[in-house]
């Protein structure tokens, strides 16, 4: 073995001087990039121009204060109606109605291509005044006609949209969707620059909701000539926001350049590339490079330890919240997790603050309930404790004083989830549960939890809109635990959250989420909340003016952002 | 890669092969005996191969310090129980990704298991990807391959059907494979017999064309003896020696397979390790902790370059017409 | 040779069909709801069940495989189910990148694998000999993404690590691809020489007093690169079929990358489009092999007569 260590040394230094060449004769040519570029890159320093020149040869989009930041999938489509996970280029090339923003240390929701709006005492008809000096990327001006436009594209059965759910509340949506009728009945133009939206019945989170990337508002006359290519073709793809799309080289990088005629002032950046880089560690190696501005570290959490630990990086670490957590689901259709008491002792079993300190990097806290901090309605709560002793007798007392089997399933290209799984199923095995990771590929895994029969997963929810329903209906009401395969039995719960989307009183509703949490969490121990990370974003010395979102979601809008090369 | 060349020689062997086919019987029987002229056949005994291979360890140095390099790394895969104090699955999380030092010979992982005995029982899995899924596809292969070139009814059929596997990407159809039947190592297996017995159903429907001609299997069916005992009594033992061969240069494609398909996350399973797997697992690791990287590339390296210096000299002693 | 060339164009066609088949059957019967993969985790169960009753995708695999080749058949491959484009402009638009790539890698390995070959059958067994052919042994015997690993952390800062979007882009992995491909030719071209150097006609030509150098380079050369140019024509056709691992690897948008995608999200049509693709550019190279074969060498004659 010692022969081979040796050889590798010598191995290494071969590359590292090779690699000292390799960067002289790097220079040189940069000096010729940058001469033919021209203009442009003239004017930075020399260290960092080195990434300059590169670039400038290789873009087709002007100057460099463009911003590079990295994807790790390619999107089906920017057509929000037609995708329910990538939202980086429709938060940035289009507007809702209102928006959800972080004022004074607090999400709101505040005025965005709607002006103003009013809500019915009944909590049913909600009208909204919009701007009038908005217009779309192909010219056209935003008028009332374009948000009923957009809804009944949603609903229309022939557009095939899979985020429906987004205006299904609205009066005759469902009815449109099933081809029982030919318009949704509860959108309607009232004048040039006013829409009534009627609901079927009140809904709590429905601003909130017109918040989200899918109730970005299409232009008729644009989208209707796009058809099908809308979303996907660059040029036929508009909307109103702060950038256009301008080239999409498919599973290589999405081109936007600014829109100077965005109605809140034209932004500072050039424009945005968005790179494909499935990769972690390929994202870092291109941050150190300079090829990339922005990268999250909460959708690239193998890179954490690198960054924090590393003092170089101290200063271009942005923090924020994050309104999601992660968590583990027990299926109680499944042994031995039916037995609550099974379920508990696997909640005293795993030593939490470990995995948080030692995975990653204790950039986080410990959760213990379905609502994380930000999000309405979080709330103290009791500490899910690390007892393995007390795990132990209570295994015992459940009949399991002999030790057990239990699944942990998981998809197969999620190593993430696999580190941590590992890790349980090692500190299981000390209070005598075998653990058995179950790898299934995605269509497998969503196929069984469909049907209510995967095993124990780890999930994680960032919200989509600020409301503890988000977090708690999607999970707990009697059909979503079956598809969520947590099979959660208690009947107070489905009739408790029903019960709140209709409430009006926001005190009171809170009041009773909290009561749904503690339930569900606490009493039932239908799920073992883990933690709730940091968001840490690391951004390079010339990027200003960046904020995290309020969600902590990583994909974001970039308007405010600025370059400083 | 060794399939390469053995694609090129297939290549050139199925242009032959073309051609007879647009010759008469006659001319075809003419291009057959010149063939034989030329071919040194025996029935090789077994001190023939011993011969041979004595006279290979003499003379080719590289492929005799090989076997022994392979056969010390099959030891310590197979003894690895007692050759390491860790448990390859011990997870310690007070022990992450550290560097190589006297109690971490090749450092530990990102949760904190010794690479080394990582190293050590992934090799079980490498080694067993290498052997079985050879032995299953070569032993599927010889027998269509020996049916398809001595019954000609069958010929068009098994050929066509070799066809399709060797036009599909194999990559591809692995990955198909595996997706369709679940990743576990048994399926790997059988992934990897799937692709590899069409190169050696080729070769052996070659050898066996030109072998049916022979005057011993002539007289054999003269005397009544029946189509599989010709096959399996006569024309297999002259079919050996390329056959062990082609055996030891497919291993190391099996291995090298296999770390693909573990590469694209459908190959082994954690928290079962393979070389293959671990050199993937890390990817996301590989700057700040290169040992992770570094030390089960260099057990693939090894293990596929010392096969190849292996196969290179038994085709040096055995198949003069190997190349 | 026109007849050859066409009876074996005509055995292509069940080939392709085969391919097609078997790659519908198997998915077919794999378990697992593609849907929800297709379009994203969150989107509802009804949602699903309202889009694939529209899509067909409930009807029985055969009839859906009977629509296929009937679709193909009139030069419609279908749309991807994930990227919702046509899966001809899909591999339209990769296509050039793998291209690029494969010729790179490929010139490089004949630049590179070539004299290294020539070298040592011209200097057997001498240090150069065993240096060049420990090298090219090593890049057939390594993974190719632990050497694109290694490449990318030692020449990060250096030279780019990922992506597509310029010459430089295409260093890295052409030298991973080219380095095992380099290790089969240099291989290739010195056992080929080096029987060459032993027929009658070379000993002659030495016997008649002509130099080493010019007997090589006038006679054995010509001779002894007929495999290799073989092996160079399946080479290039296995690095246009798509270096998956080096493609995946590197972030290069092209056609292995688009099938393993296919594959990982289950769209069918764009993985049949690629599947098929890639087996008609394998078949093409293996006839454009053999044709090479039987065109530079007079002692093979594909069509008949003497």
């Amino acid at each position: 073995m010692r022969k081979y260590v040796s050889l590798l040394l010598a191995g290494a230094m071969v590359m590292g001087s090779l690699s000292g060449c390799g960067s002289a004769f790097e220079e040189e040519s940069q000096t010729t990039a940058a001469v033919t570029a021209g203009e442009g890159s003239g004017d930075t320093q020399a260290s960092r121009e080195s990434t300059g020149g590169t670039e400038a040869v290789s873009q087709t989009a002007p100057g460099n204060n463009m911003l590079h930041i990295p994807a790790k999938r390619e999107f089906p489509t920017v057509d929000t109606q037609k995708d329910t996970e990538f939202y980086v280029v429709p938060l940035n090339i289009y507007d809702r109605l209102v928006e959800c923003e972080v004022v004074d240390g607090v999400a709101q929701i505040v005025p965005s291509l709607a002006e103003s709006w009013t809500v019915s005492d009944d909590g049913l008809v909600y009208t909204f005044h919009l701007r009038g000096d908005v217009t779309f990327h192909n010219g056209e001006k935003l008028t009332a006609d374009d948000v009923v436009y957009t809804i009944d594209r949603m609903m229309d059965p022939d557009t095939g949209a899979r985020n429906t759910d987004a205006f299904s509340m609205i009066k005759g949506a469902k009815a449109r969707l099933d081809g029982q009728a030919d318009m949704v009945e509860g959108a309607v133009a009232l004048d040039e620059n006013t829409v009534e939206l009627t609901l079927e019945a009140p809904f709590g989170p429905f601003l909130a909701n017109l918040a989200t990337p899918a109730c970005s508002i299409y232009n008729r006359k644009a989208t209707e000539a796009a058809g099908d290519q809308f979303g996907i073709d660059p040029q036929a793809t508009v909307g109103t926001g702060p950038f256009k799309m301008s080239d999409w080289v498919l599973n290589d990088k999405l081109t936007m350049v600014r829109n100077d005629d965005y109605f809140k002032g034209a932004p500072k950046l050039d424009g945005i590339e968005v790179i494909q880089v499935p990769d972690e560690n390929t994202q870092k190696l291109m941050y150190e490079n300079g090829e990339l501005d922005i990268v999250d570290l909460s959708s690239s959490s193998s890179q954490l330890g690198y960054f924090l630990e590393n003092d170089a990086y101290k200063d271009n670490l942005v923090t924020g919240p994050e309104a999601g957590s992660y968590f583990y689901v027990f299926n109680q259709d499944m042994k031995p997790t039916d037995d609550v008491r099974v379920r508990k002792a696997i909640s005293m079993a795993i030593d939490r603050q470990t995995i948080l300190d030692q995975m990653y990097s204790g950039a986080g806290h410990l959760v213990n309930s379905m609502l994380p901090d930000g999000v309405l309605g979080a709330y103290d709560t009791q500490e899910i404790p690390y007892d393995p002793e007390g795990a132990k007798a209570l295994l015992a007392e459940a009949g399991y004083g002999d030790g057990c089997e239990l699944e942990i399933c998981q998809q197969t290209d999620n190593p993430d989830a696999l580190a941590i799984n590992q890790v349980v199923q090692s500190m299981l095995s000390q209070v005598g549960i075998t653990v058995t990771i179950k790898q299934m590929d995605d269509a497998a895994y969503f196929a069984e939890r469909k049907e209510g029969r995967l095993g124990m997963t780890r999930a994680s929810w960032k919200a989509d809109f600020n409301d503890p329903d988000n977090f708690l209906y999607t999970f707990f009401t009697e059909r979503n635990a079956k598809i969520r395969s947590n099979n959660h039995k208690n009947t107070d719960v489905y009739q408790w959250l029903e019960d709140a989307r209709a409430m009006v009183d926001e005190d009171e509703r809170m009041a009773l989420y909290q009561k749904i949490d503690t339930a569900v969490v606490q009493d039932d121990a239908a799920v073992l909340p883990l933690f709730q990370m940091d968001h840490i974003v690391v951004v390079q010395d010339w990027v200003k003016d960046f904020h995290v979102a309020w969600n902590g979601w990583t994909d974001v809008s970039y308007y405010t952002v600025s370059l400083e090369k | 890669m060794a399939s390469f060349e053995q694609a090129a020689s297939l290549a050139a062997r199925a242009a032959v092969d073309g051609v007879k086919e647009q010759f008469s019987p006659q001319e075809r029987m003419e291009a057959v005996w010149q063939i034989e002229e030329e071919e040194l056949l025996y029935l090789p005994k077994p001190d023939t191969i011993r011969t041979k291979l004595l006279h290979m360890c003499r003379e080719n140095k590289a492929a005799a310090v090989s076997g022994l390099v392979l056969a010390v790394m099959a030891f310590a895969i197979i003894f690895a129980d007692k050759l390491t104090v860790y448990d390859p699955n011990g997870v310690n999380l007070m022990e992450r990704l550290l560097p190589p030092s006297a109690a971490h010979w090749c450092g530990t992982d990102e949760l904190g298991r010794d690479i080394f005995t990582r190293i050590l029982y992934g090799g079980r899995v490498s080694l067993l990807v290498g052997v079985i899924p050879t032995a299953i596809s070569m032993a599927i292969g010889i027998v269509l391959g020996m049916v398809s070139g001595y019954i000609r009814q069958l010929e068009a059929v098994i050929m066509r059907l070799a066809d399709i596997v060797l036009a599909f990407p194999s990559i591809v159809l692995a990955m198909v494979v595996m997706y369709t039947l679940g990743a576990t190592t048994t399926n790997i297996f059988i992934a990897l017999s799937m692709i590899g017995w069409a190169k050696t159903a080729r070769v052996v429907r070659s050898q066996t064309l030109s072998i049916r001609e022979k005057e011993f299997v002539e007289a054999a069916k003269g005397m009544g003896v029946g189509k599989w005992t010709i096959m399996f009594r006569h024309i297999l033992p002259n079919c050996l020696p390329s056959l062990i061969v082609l055996f030891t240069l497919n291993i190391p494609d099996a291995i090298l397979s296999e770390a693909n398909l573990s590469f694209l996350g459908v190959g082994t399973q954690p928290p079962d390790s393979s070389w293959g797997l671990m050199v993937s697992q890390a990817r996301t690791f590989a700057q700040s902790s290169p040992w992770m990287l570094i030390f089960p590339s260099l057990a693939i390296l090894i293990m596929v370059l010392a096969l190849n210096f292996l196969g290179d000299g038994l085709r040096d002693v055995m198949d003069p017409h190997g190349r | 040779m026109l007849k050859y060339i066409t009876k074996r164009i005509a055995v292509t066609i069940p080939v392709l069909i085969g391919v097609v088949f078997l790659i519908f059957v198997m998915l077919s019967v794999v378990p697992g709801d593609p849907l929800t993969v297709m379009m994203g985790e969150k989107v509802k169960v009804d949602v699903i069940e309202r889009l694939s009753e529209s899509m067909h995708l409930n009807d029985p695999w055969y009839a859906r495989f009977g629509w296929y080749l009937w679709d193909a058949l009139h030069g419609d491959f279908g749309t991807s189910y994930k990227l919702s484009r046509s899966v001809s402009s899909l591999i339209a638009n990769a296509f050039p990148k793998t291209l690029m790539l494969a010729v790179t890698a490929a010139v490089l390995s004949w630049v590179i694998g070539i004299p290294a070959g020539i070298v040592s059958a011209i200097r057997k067994n001498s240090l150069a000999d065993h240096l060049f052919m420990g090298f090219a042994l090593c890049g057939v015997s390594i993974p190719a993404f632990s050497v694109g690993m290694i490449l990318q952390n030692v020449f990060n800062g250096i030279l780019p690590v990922s992506g597509f979007s310029s010459p430089k882009h295409l260093i890295l992995p052409a030298v991973v691809l080219g380095w095992n491909a380099a290790g089969t030719i240099a291989r290739l071209t010195r056992s080929s020489l080096l029987e060459v150097l032993e027929d009658d006609y070379i000993r002659t030509a030495r016997a008649k007093g002509l130099a080493p150098v010019s007997v090589i380079l006038g006679h054995a050369l010509k001779n002894s690169l007929l495999p290799v140019i073989t092996m160079m024509a399946i080479q290039v056709s296995s690095l246009l079929s798509g270096a998956v691992i080096t493609e995946t690897l590197f972030s290069i948008p092209g056609v292995g990358r688009l099938a393993v995608d296919a594959i990982n999200s289950r769209d069918m049509p764009l993985l049949q489009g690629t599947v098929i693709f890639t087996t008609v550019v394998i078949i093409g190279g293996n006839l454009a092999a053999d044709l090479l074969y039987s065109v530079v060498d007079p002692r093979i004659r594909v069509e008949g007569g003497k």
